[in-house]
């Protein structure tokens, strides 16, 4: 019973942070109609600049941390500029194409910047864990879990209350209508892109926070894409509740079955869950629907 | 342009809106608008017909901007606001110069709500007052869709569609609303009270429209003025009176035939080959 516990509390933790990397794929999907197959590959910019800007430039880990979101968002920023606004307009096809381009660019660059060695990353979130019942709690992942859930229902209001989240949302449902209205879609794109960025940023410092950092960190993007999809690649909430479900799935099936799978059962879990909504419910728990009328 | 092309031009003797041999073409190749010629003139509803593929939105598309998304440009003549010249811009720009385009198929955005579609119609709208005020002035004018904000916009009738639309439109204050067939696919009954409601809001605020329709009947009814557009040329204009009584519009835009037979194909072709001259 307590090891079910455990697994169900560990997977809902390690959900919230696979639900916030899924938001960042939501956020820049909601505004430009991009699946950024690259999200990974952003998360892991975003966490060589947080080393940059605390470990190698030795400001305080908070602070640092804090400059390097800004400066994440400045890269998504540029990635939006130099390769996906010159694609509006063109098939979805060669948007997808042109994301796993940028997935080998970027790890390319990186690679070429920082070498292939392994280095550490800051302890930007206090190490260690707590007791709370019968459950071992990770102290980082807890304090993620609670920021996820803020940024999540913060997004969700941005998106249906403020003028500029609607904005965001006329983008996101058709392009020529929000034109129509004066709304610009460049600039929804690149607000998109730019908090897109700045949560992979975020997830990367609860992610990493005193773990080490290399070119592999970006794998993390894929195993969060079968979240976004889960949820629903416009639901800012469905993004959330779908990584816990993803989190608390992988967990069980560590526990349980990865001895008999030879640890591959958790390792695929997202992915058998993706395949499954594919045919069952394509546009996931909370996406939009297509509205079919006659 | 120059500033002094702009103060030569008087803002208030000159028609809102002048479109001055324009030509549009999309890749830069396929030519669809041929030398148009069209002016609607301050508070007046202009009516533009023609059959499918003429050019009807694509005229529409020129004036609000709107043609580069589909890889098309204005590329000859010129299109005057208020005298000034406004072809090529960005939409954004024009949306804020006063010229509002209710497009084709009833874009509302369905996954938001009535409410969200119409704060988005009120987002270049800095004052909450003059916010308020005007929200409560198209829920007055469609008395409808103050019991359906919490609705998904994308589950409306029709009907409702088209009145948010409009109303969604009006919220951004337009001096010019281009309307693209706001009658398609709606019951008569219904499109007598979208007609109805157009009529109201130029007559009460003085609102230009020019309306692209194929409900020639309805449009003709409370237009001031009618163009035809065929293969991307004009081939007929005039006051909206004279073509309701004109016979070529009544046996083809209206179905009225003047005899008791309906006239043949090649009559058909004769009356085309006919307007073109006309044009």
């Amino acid at each position: 019973m307590n090891s079910f516990l455990q697994a169900l509390a560990s997977g809902t933790l390690t959900g919230l942070l696979y639900g916030l990397i899924a938001l960042s794929f939501v956020v820049i999907y909601r505004a430009a109609r991009i699946v950024n197959l690259a999200q990974g590959e952003v998360l892991m910019a975003g966490a060589f600049t947080i080393w940059m800007m605390t470990l190698a430039a030795g400001l305080p880990t908070l602070l640092g941390s804090g400059l390097a979101l800004l400066a994440a968002a400045l890269i998504g920023l540029v990635i939006e500029r130099l390769v996906f606004r010159p694609l509006i307009g063109r098939p979805t096809t060669t948007i997808v194409l042109a994301s796993v381009a940028l997935i080998i660019v970027l790890r390319g660059a990186s690679q070429m910047v920082f070498g292939p060695e392994t280095r550490p990353f800051p302890q930007v979130l206090p190490a260690g864990a707590f007791k709370l019942g019968p459950l071992h709690l990770n102290l980082a992942l807890t304090i993620g879990a609670v920021l996820t859930l803020v940024v999540t229902e913060a997004l969700h209001r941005f998106f249906m209350n403020t003028k500029a989240g609607l904005r965001l949302s006329a983008v996101a449902e058709d392009h020529m209508t929000a034109l129509s209205m004066g709304i610009s879609v460049r600039r929804s794109a690149a607000i998109a892109w730019a908090l897109g960025a700045s949560l992979s940023a975020l997830a990367a410092a609860i992610y990493l926070s005193g773990a080490a950092l290399d070119v592999s960190v970006a794998g993390i993007g894929l195993r969060a894409l079968p979240v976004a999809l889960l949820g629903g690649m416009e639901s800012v909430r469905g993004a959330t509740l779908a990584g816990v479900l993803v989190g608390v799935g992988e967990s069980l099936a560590s526990t349980y079955l990865d001895r008999h799978t030879s640890g591959a059962m958790s390792q695929v879990f997202p992915f058998l869950v993706m395949i499954a909504l594919m045919l069952i419910r394509p546009q996931g728990l909370f996406g939009w629907k297509v509205i079919e009328r006659v | 342009m120059t500033a002094t092309d702009v103060v030569a031009t008087p803002a208030t003797g000159a028609p809102l809106l002048q479109l001055k041999n324009v030509e549009v073409a999309f890749n830069g190749v396929i030519q669809v608008l041929h030398s148009v010629n069209m002016e609607v003139p301050r508070g007046k509803i202009v009516v533009f017909l023609g059959g499918n593929g003429a050019g009807k939105t694509t005229t529409l598309k020129a004036i609000s901007s709107l043609l580069a998304i589909d890889d098309g440009a204005v590329t000859g003549g010129g299109i005057l606001f208020d005298g000034q010249e406004i072809a090529n811009r960005d939409p954004a720009q024009t949306v804020r110069a006063g010229i509002v385009q209710v497009l084709e198929g009833r874009k509302v955005f369905g996954h938001l709500t009535v409410e969200q579609n119409l704060r988005l119609g009120l987002h270049l709208c800095s004052d909450r007052a003059i916010a308020e005020r005007e929200r409560e002035r198209c829920l007055e004018l469609f008395p409808a869709l103050r019991g359906l904000l919490e609705r998904q916009a994308g589950y409306l009738s029709g009907g409702e569609m088209q009145m948010l639309l409009v109303s969604r439109a009006l919220l951004l204050q337009p001096r010019l609303l281009l309307l693209d067939e706001p009658s398609m696919g709606l019951a008569p009954l219904l499109v007598r009270q979208i007609f109805g409601a157009l009529a109201r809001i130029n007559r009460e605020r003085g609102l230009a429209m020019l309306l692209v329709e194929q409900n020639a009947r309805a449009a003709l009814e409370i237009a001031d003025h009618a163009y035809i557009i065929e293969n991307g040329r004009i081939v007929m204009h005039g006051a909206a009176a004279d073509m309701r009584n004109n016979e070529d519009i009544r046996e083809f835009y209206l179905g009225l035939s003047v005899g008791r037979e309906k006239k043949s194909f090649r009559d058909v072709k004769h009356y085309k080959r006919r307007k073109r001259w006309l044009g």
